[in-house]
């Protein structure tokens, strides 16, 4: 079980409360298995996901076909240790523009979970420390 | 252990079937645990009662339905509210979805110490 956690605070939405990301354990074991493909791949459909939402036609969108399967047929990149891992799923699942742009702060940081309270009573004031 | 690879699955009168595109199931009352899931690379934790799902692969399409439930110790049952993240509507897309979970007598938005998620399509 990982004890990586990654807090996060979304550029788009500062006054938000900030935000954890909990990765899954079964997706860790197959990046250490090296069972991943390139993170283009991913970043390939974002785009084009991105560029359907600019122009208005997100309502029924669908990836092109061969694009899609690279996820699945593009060659793996090999294992990956748990901290190339949590590297690997911030520039897939964080928005990129937390980890791509430059901020008058760091928008993320990679913690154990130890260093996540367990208290949520006060969640909404959650904010990531200097 | 063999994969089983379709890219269709239809009944013999031909009708085409859904897929699973993802699952997850989580506690969210403390240390937020993500217990399990399909297709889920993790979860956000974007405030009581606000989430986020991302996929493990991009699903082909976002022509799906999500669903879900969640309880909270002491017999509390939260309303499932998909697309939404603070009362806001969130579109959801190839690479994630969100959703709040409402307490269901009251606008508060609930942590659940057992959640699940699910999303289906075609």
């Amino acid at each position: 079980m990982t004890n990586y956690r990654v807090i996060f605070d979304d550029p788009d939405a500062l006054d938000e409360p900030t935000k954890v990301l909990v990765p899954s354990d079964s997706w860790i074991k197959e990046a250490m298995e090296g069972n991943l493909p390139p993170i283009s791949v991913y970043w390939d459909l974002q785009d084009d996901e991105q560029q359907a939402i600019a122009e208005g036609r997100h309502d029924k969108f669908e990836h092109d076909k061969d694009k899609w399967e690279r996820q699945f047929t593009a060659p793996r990149i090999g294992p990956l240790t748990e901290q190339e891992a949590i590297e690997y799923l911030i520039m897939k699942d964080l928005p990129r523009k937390c980890w791509a742009e430059q901020h008058n702060r760091p928008m993320f940081k990679i913690v154990t979970v130890d260093q996540v309270p367990s208290d949520r009573t006060f969640r909404n004031a959650w904010e990531m420390a200097a | 252990m063999s994969t089983l690879k379709v890219n269709a699955i239809q009944s013999t009168s031909g009708r085409t079937m859904g897929f699973v595109y993802g699952q997850a199931s989580y506690d969210s009352s403390g240390t937020f645990v993500l217990n399990g899931g399909t297709n889920c690379s993790s979860l956000s934790d974007n405030g009581p009662g606000k989430f986020q799902f991302n996929y493990s692969s991009t699903v082909p399409n976002t022509n799906y339905a999500i669903s879900g439930a969640g309880s909270y110790s002491g017999g509390t049952w939260s309303n499932f509210h998909s697309h939404g993240n603070g009362g806001a509507f969130y579109t959801p897309t190839t690479s994630n979805f969100r959703w709040d979970m409402v307490a269901y007598n009251g606008s508060n938005y609930y942590d659940s110490d057992r959640a699940d998620v699910l999303a289906v399509g075609a």
